[in-house]
């Protein structure tokens, strides 16, 4: 019996138990209808909604990426655990205030929520369209890294293409199926999963080729000095990796996939205690690190991205463990890739079409999402298999433009003078110098982030429009009452 | 505002305004800690803790300070324990 049959029957039995619990729990979801579709109905408790945000965010770029950063850039990669600090504080303020109106007056998605506020057509559909352009190549990403990593640990005899498309297949059966509650209770299971695994290979690792982890890194400070800091080995700026760190704070909870988890929950007690234990899932970073910090001085010259597969290939590993790792990668990227295939699909339907067409009623809307889940899987798999570019870049784009919602939001809740004109006005400005900054077209003052250059335009924008035009009559609904 | 408002919920309000402020400081503080000032000391080699270098250390330790303050801040804010009761 060879080793990839036990490695793939691992793989395969952690996929089959992300089925069953997707179909399972999600069954009895309402997902004939929008609002159970997409928002489960505003049932989410704590445990639900801790590991949905969660396990959202940690993808393959968390398994795959992370550790390539730290092995080829040093400290610069310390930017993840940084923001994710308090990536989640800024939906303790806001949240709650969007979740009452939410039941209030019926929103299921964010752009639901400034569509209405601001009176608007028009920026929901903008927003739609910046999200789903950001949506895509984040899907691509995912299934290409589950794709690559079930190739390497089977030496090749699955290729990517075949690896790519069962994981993916079994993501679009439970989303379909469950909708919002087919993803929320799968990642229960990645996300306890990928923790467990994360941990025993950050640890086992390091003691297996330095003698621990203080060791370890002992010898990189003494053998590559700066590589542990900034500006580190590829010369990373200070000013590059603050904003870096102020741009995924502020655009963090931006991503429509995770900003629309409000509308899930039961409460705003659940929905705040999820932002205060969210910190604690960034322990599952931390040996992630520790794993790419490992190749530091055991080989060089590695594609920083394979660094991961690369060393646990190598190291002699017992096959149950390298079966296990690979089902840990292959939850990274699916806890992702459900809740972005799911989100993406209700944006465009919800934002996009169902503002073109209000008429449209919930049954027809949920068919059309589960329409979208399927397309969009289509296209992004095609995608992942045919395209070869630089996806991290996109992603970096896609984040630029996300954050241009931070100021609409921040608006909407709190400043009643805020206007359509402003906030329109705003995004646009914002997404265009995003776009221009990125290509270095404009000049970036300390190498800052291109969304960091929009962002500080749109604000400007925003509150100059908005204080030479009126906001919309309807606005004192959101704020009269109980001047809460 | 509601002219029927007994003092006590007043009061109450206003700790729960000031808790929410609590809540903004303390984030700018942690933001600030992990990236400017908190770098200019913080982005060095040595001493080593818990077998980490001090940058790596740091960042944890940040993370660790954010967990617990939120959870302090949460449980004194006055206006997380009447709902849902």
């Amino acid at each position: 019996m060879s080793d990839e049959i036990w490695i793939l029957g691992i793989a395969g039995a952690y996929l089959f138990l992300s089925l069953v619990v997707g179909v399972m729990f999600g069954r009895k979801s309402k997902t004939d209808e929008a609002q159970g579709f997409v928002a489960a109905n505003r049932s989410f408790g704590l445990v639900l909604m801790y590991f949905v945000t969660g396990a959202t965010i940690f993808s393959s770029f968390a398994f795959l990426g992370m550790p390539g950063w730290a092995y080829e850039k040093g400290g610069a990669a310390f930017y993840v655990i940084s923001y994710g600090a308090v990536a989640m504080v800024p939906l303790y303020f806001f949240g709650p205030k969007v979740a009452k109106w939410g039941r209030a007056f019926g929103y299921i998605t964010q752009a639901d929520f400034i569509a209405d506020r601001f009176g608007c057509r028009i920026l929901p559909g903008l927003m739609a369209l910046v999200s789903v352009l950001a949506f895509v190549p984040y899907l691509v990403l995912q299934m290409k890294g589950a794709g690559f990593l079930l190739s390497t640990m089977t030496a090749g005899k699955i290729p990517e293409s075949v690896g790519a498309l069962i994981p993916y297949l079994i993501v679009t059966i439970y989303v379909l199926i469950g909708g919002v509650k087919g993803v929320g209770a799968t990642n229960v299971l990645q996300g306890i999963f990928m923790l467990l695994i994360a941990w025993f290979l950050g640890l086992y690792i390091p003691w297996k080729l330095y003698g621990g982890v203080g060791p370890m890194f002992e010898r990189i400070v003494a053998e590559q000095p700066g590589h542990m800091i900034l500006p580190g080995p590829t010369n990373r700026e200070i000013g590059t990796y603050v904003s870096d760190v102020v741009i995924h704070v502020l655009g963090f909870t931006m991503w429509p996939h995770l900003f629309m988890k409000v509308f899930t929950s039961k409460s705003d007690r659940v929905l705040k205690q999820t932002v205060i234990l969210y910190p604690t899932f960034l322990l599952f970073l931390v040996p992630i690190l520790f794993l790419g910090f490992a190749g530091v001085l055991f080989e060089s010259g590695i594609e920083s991205g394979k660094i991961l597969p690369y060393l646990v290939s190598q190291m002699n590993l017992p096959v149950v463990i390298v079966g296990l790792f690979c089902a840990g990668g292959l939850a990274a990227s699916m806890s992702s890739g459900d809740a972005i295939l799911h989100a993406s699909s209700a944006v465009l339907v919800r934002d996009f079409f169902k503002k073109l067409f209000p008429g449209l009623g919930s049954r027809t809307e949920a068919s059309l999402m589960k329409g979208f889940v399927v397309i969009l899987g289509v296209v992004s798999y095609l995608l992942a298999v045919a395209v070869e570019m630089d996806l991290v870049d996109l992603l970096r784009i896609g984040y630029g433009g996300v954050v241009q919602f931070f100021p609409l939001v921040v608006g909407a809740c709190y400043f009643p003078r805020s206007t359509r004109a402003g906030a329109l006005f705003g995004l646009l400005t914002g997404i265009l110098l995003t776009i221009l900054g990125q290509f270095d077209l404009i000049p970036r003052p300390f190498s800052m982030h291109p969304g960091a250059l929009g962002l500080g335009a749109n604000i400007l924008v925003f509150i100059v429009v908005s204080r030479m035009t009126r906001p919309p009559a309807e606005t004192s609904r959101f704020f009269s009452s109980q001047g809460e | 505002m509601n002219d029927s408002d007994e003092p006590g919920r007043a009061g109450k309000a206003l700790m729960s305004r000031t808790s929410v402020w609590l809540f903004f400081v303390f984030f700018l503080v942690v933001m600030g800690a992990l990236t400017i000032p908190g770098l200019w000391f913080a982005n060095r080699e040595k001493p080593f803790f818990l077998g980490l270098p001090f940058f790596f250390f740091w960042v944890v330790l940040w993370v660790m300070i954010s967990f617990v303050g939120q959870v302090v801040l949460y449980v004194m804010d006055p206006s997380n324990r009447e709902e849902d009761a």
